[in-house]
């Protein structure tokens, strides 16, 4: 459209006012692990930088958030892994081949309904099964919620990946003999890595970040690092500087996705949204 | 080598009903080409052949063994899709030999075959190359070696020239089917271009709406064509079709004033022809043109005219319509002036080649 | 023979694999939500007390409901705040992102990838870390925000500890945090729109506004929809920050039914009255769910009808 130089410099204006504005608390909230707690608390804007803070966090004797930290990593990849291999498969299945009606449609439903409604409203309940088969706050108990928790975000986001795939492509290995496992493995499956990977970028990211799921079912020795970030907020004494260590440890994987895999994110953001 | 027998074929998806009862006999060896306007059901037909799509009622068989219901990889069947569907992950070498290592097939024969076909389509070098590195030429070809590679009973080809540039199109389908006729194999070749149907078919199966229209070899279908619809959908450009009235008296015919030619077989034939409510179908270039009028002749005043090079059709109208002919520049002297919008012209059909249409079935009564 | 043996082969492993690839997300699917659903549903009857680390049961009728529909004020208090809280929020965002979408894509943006990136921190970040985030900048002794007012000589403010204001600053982080998801997704849109239908329009209208609301806007109208419903359904889940920024103090005045379910199972323990608010609000979800896309599809309908 039109470009008057007025507007772009207003647009652009806006448009990085906003990223400044989420860059800068990061950036303080940064500054502040760095920092001695008699500087937070005073204000200080140039304080001498330590990692006293980071040591108390993952060193100490009470400290525990390492463990927290490979806890949220277990689950992260275990789950994640989980998710993609029964969401791909799924979403295959369903996107190309027949499939009757009372399976297709039911599933795609509640998936659809379930991922809409609130966590917190299935943790009660989860809680009370893993109580009454003994798996209450194993680290089989967090990963299998997460994966059903991600499971139907993965499922729609593989079933507009794979249903983007041309269809001549699948006739083509039909008719070269192929049973529908073959066509999976060897055409499929090659084929649609990319969205997979944007898929597993996402679904990490929602383990990861996953506050409720863990606060509720997780134990003292598995749990994640949201959950022990909180507590550092529960005390009378809050443990600023902890908080705001822990903070930049939790962004780190995060970070990292965007700067590697940012054109995936975005790509599974556009494609779940779209669903 | 093998034919295929369809008999009463019935496919619908949902309530559409796309084919509602169809026969067909494929002869063994034959070069069949399904041809036909947008909708007329040919790639169903094709694809009901080949087994990606079941049908609602009828059974296929190819050399007297039913394959109705049967995977579409058992059927010994190959196909050529439009778009190619090429594996984009594949080499072209694995791409040609996909099929028969799902088969199983011995490895010194895979080799042959392959070491065959890269001959036979002149791909020899590009083995290891993905089809994102070929032009869409090579690609073309490198779907044809994935059928020839499996030695089909039979070969089914959906609309493989759709995507080539006008130049590729006419060479490959000189090439394709020389292929056909060295591989003495049964194809099916689909199309909605009739010139590629007139130029490659030993027969042309024409539909509409799912019902075949005609079925006989090229020369036959231009010449005598079953109906209306034929009639129109053959030839380019297409035929003329003038409206008006059936005159017959002692042996001599003639439609809204324009006598018409006849020979004693076609008397006979158009003897009990309704007189109104028909149609008269002339083709262009089947019409004579000349500048001076006379008894047998109607006058043509010329709207528009389009050069060509050898021929120029001329657009115009008459007593009984539009009417565009064609006029051969080199054989009428008189006219290679050039003709030009307001210029009238006499014109008269040519022997025997025009047809007579029913008005309201469409049917040809100076068929056969 | 051996030919059609291997054909009845192929089938029965064709009909395998359809089963073999469903069967795990439909397993999991029905152990790990319709079966806590159900259960859920029944337990919402009964009493349950715990003794010795096992739970009693004690089948109490509808007393859990007409406890939570007569006497109850706090989930109600949540029902109220959820509501506030997902409105004004999703429609801010909205408005917001649009906004911005439409002034980069009328104007050209420069560093793009880079701003991508920088927008995308929000999304990745986990919410609980957002909640530590503002926690600490909201903070009324510490926090940076009060830092800022106080250089410019504006006293302090509890931004987290002032009934009157906590909502709205809950809701501000909410904003600050789903703003540049829409904006990313209205850009994707912008930009997914037929350039020669714009340029086009261009002759007809006689001011950038006019192609905002008569060409633009009907054209956005299904990505605007989705993300709509996408936010709206999202911020009825909001607990993590809640959690953080506020507790759902001071008193009820940031109180979301999330955070009410969440007290009443794991810190009152009061697991059959927990069960009765999870029904409801599942319930009351679900209910607003189908009619809103019910909505959305007798719209789209009139719509394209009307062409």
């Amino acid at each position: 459209m039109r470009a008057g130089t007025a507007s772009r410099l207003l647009a652009n204006a806006a448009v990085w006012g906003y990223a400044f504005l989420i860059l800068g608390p990061t950036l303080w909230v940064l500054s502040n692990a760095f920092k001695y707690k008699i500087d937070i608390i005073t204000g200080a804007t140039f304080a001498p930088v330590t990692w006293s803070n980071f040591e108390a966090l993952l060193f100490s004797r009470q400290a525990h958030f390492l463990l927290n930290l490979l806890n949220s990593a277990i689950v992260g990849v275990v789950s994640t892994a989980i998710v993609i291999v029964c969401a791909t498969m799924a979403a295959f299945t369903l996107t190309w081949l027949r499939v009757p009606s009372w399976v297709r449609w039911p599933l795609l439903g509640w998936a659809l309904l379930f991922h809409m409604l609130p966590t917190l409203t299935f943790v009660g309940s989860w809680y009370l099964m893993y109580a009454s088969v003994g798996l209450q706050g194993t680290y089989l108990a967090v990963i299998l919620t997460h994966v059903v928790h991600n499971l139907p975000v993965a499922l729609f986001l593989m079933i507009s990946f794979v249903g983007a795939l041309p269809k001549d492509l699948f006739e083509a290995a039909r008719m070269d003999g192929c049973t529908y496992g073959q066509v999976f493995w060897r055409i499929a499956f090659p084929l649609v890595r990319g969205g997979m990977i944007a898929a597993t970028a996402l679904v990490f990211i929602f383990s990861w970040s996953d506050f409720a799921i863990a606060l509720t079912l997780s134990s003292t020795s598995t749990m994640t690092a949201p959950v022990a970030i909180a507590t550092f907020a529960q005390e009378y004494d809050i443990r600023y500087g902890e908080m705001a260590a822990g903070t930049i440890l939790s962004i780190i994987p995060a970070l990292g996705l965007i700067l590697v895999g940012q054109s995936f994110i975005v790509r599974g953001l556009l494609a779940g949204a779209v669903k | 080598m093998a034919d295929v027998v369809l008999k009463g074929i019935r496919k619908s998806f949902g309530p559409h009903e796309v084919i509602p009862s169809l026969d067909l006999e494929i002869r063994s060896g034959e070069f069949l080409v399904l041809v036909g306007p947008s909708g007329c059901g040919k790639s169903t037909l094709l694809r009901i052949i080949a087994g990606l799509e079941g049908v609602n009622a009828g059974t296929i068989s190819v050399d007297g063994d039913d394959v109705t219901g049967r995977d579409p990889g058992d059927r010994d069947m190959a196909m050529v899709f439009q778009s190619y569907a090429l594996y984009p992950h594949m080499t072209v070498a694995e791409n040609l030999t996909f099929a028969l290592r799902m088969r199983k097939t011995d490895e010194a024969e895979v080799m042959r075959r392959l070491d065959d076909a890269l001959r036979m389509l002149s791909l020899q070098g590009y083995e290891d190359r993905k089809p994102g590195q070929l032009s869409g030429g090579q690609r073309q070809r490198v779907a044809m070696g994935r059928a020839i590679v499996r030695q089909p009973r039979v070969f089914l080809f959906d609309e493989p020239l759709s995507n080539l540039d006008a130049k590729l199109r006419a060479s490959t389908r000189l090439e394709l089917r020389e292929l056909h006729d060295k591989l003495h194999a049964t194809s099916v070749f689909v199309t909605h271009d009739q010139i590629e149907a007139m130029t490659m078919a030993d027969r042309i199966v024409l539909l509409d709406r799912g019902r075949i229209q005609q079925i006989d070899p090229p020369k036959e279908i231009y010449r005598n064509p079953r109906n209306r619809f034929v009639a129109s959908f053959i030839g380019s450009p297409e035929m003329n079709f003038l409206e008006g009235t059936l005159e017959m008296s002692d042996g001599a015919a003639s439609f809204g004033g324009l006598p018409l030619p006849l020979s004693e077989r076609r008397a006979a034939r158009i003897a009990a022809a309704p007189r109104t409510a028909v149609e008269l179908g002339i083709r262009p270039e089947h019409v004579d043109a000349s500048r001076t009028s006379g008894d047998d002749r109607i006058e043509l005043r010329v709207v528009a005219v389009e050069f060509t090079g050898q021929d120029a059709f001329v657009t115009g109208t008459t007593t009984l319509g539009r009417l565009t002919i064609r006029l051969d520049l080199h054989k009428d002297p008189d006219l290679s002036d050039g003709v030009a919008a307001g210029d009238t012209l006499y014109v008269r059909p040519t022997e025997d080649d025009w047809h007579l249409f029913d008005g309201t079935s469409g049917d040809c009564l100076t068929h056969g | 023979m051996t030919v059609s043996r291997d054909r009845d082969d192929k089938a029965r492993r064709n009909r395998r694999w359809i089963v073999v690839s469903l069967a795990p997300t439909i397993v999991l699917l029905v152990v790990l939500t319709i079966f806590p659903v159900l259960n859920m549903f029944g337990i919402s009857f009964f009493d349950v007390k715990w003794s010795g680390g096992s739970p009693i049961f004690s089948f109490i009728g509808l007393d859990n409901y007409r406890r939570l529909f007569a006497g109850e004020v706090v989930y109600w208090a949540g029902v109220r705040n959820t509501i506030i809280f997902a409105l004004s929020a999703v429609t801010s965002q909205m408005v917001l992102g649009f906004s911005m979408a439409l002034a980069v894509r009328a104007a050209g943006s420069v560093g793009r990838t880079l701003l991508t990136g920088i927008f995308l921190m929000p999304i990745v970040i986990p919410p609980i870390v957002i909640g530590t985030m503002w926690r600490l900048i909201l903070g009324r002794e510490f926090g940076l925000a009060n830092i800022l007012l106080g250089l410019v000589g504006i006293p302090q403010v509890d931004w987290l500890g002032d009934p009157r204001i906590a909502l709205a600053s809950v809701i501000f982080v909410d904003i600050w945090h789903w703003t540049p998801f829409v904006f990313l997704l209205m850009l994707a849109g912008l930009e997914s729109l037929d350039q020669e239908i714009l340029e086009a329009s261009r002759m007809d209208v006689t001011s950038f506004w006019q192609a905002v609301r008569h060409v633009i806007i009907p054209m956005m109208l299904p990505t605007i929809l989705i993300t709509l419903m996408f936010r709206l359904i999202l911020s009825f889940k909001v607990f993590d920050e809640v959690y953080l920024l506020t507790s759902g103090g001071p008193g009820t005045s940031t109180e979301v039914v999330n955070f009410s379910i969440y007290r009443t199972f794991f810190a009152q323990d009061q697991v059959g009255y927990g069960s009765a608010m999870s029904v409801v609000t599942l319930l009351s979800i679900t209910l607003l769910i189908i009619v809103g896309r019910g909505v959305v599809q007798r719209r789209a309908a009139a719509r394209s009808s009307r062409r």
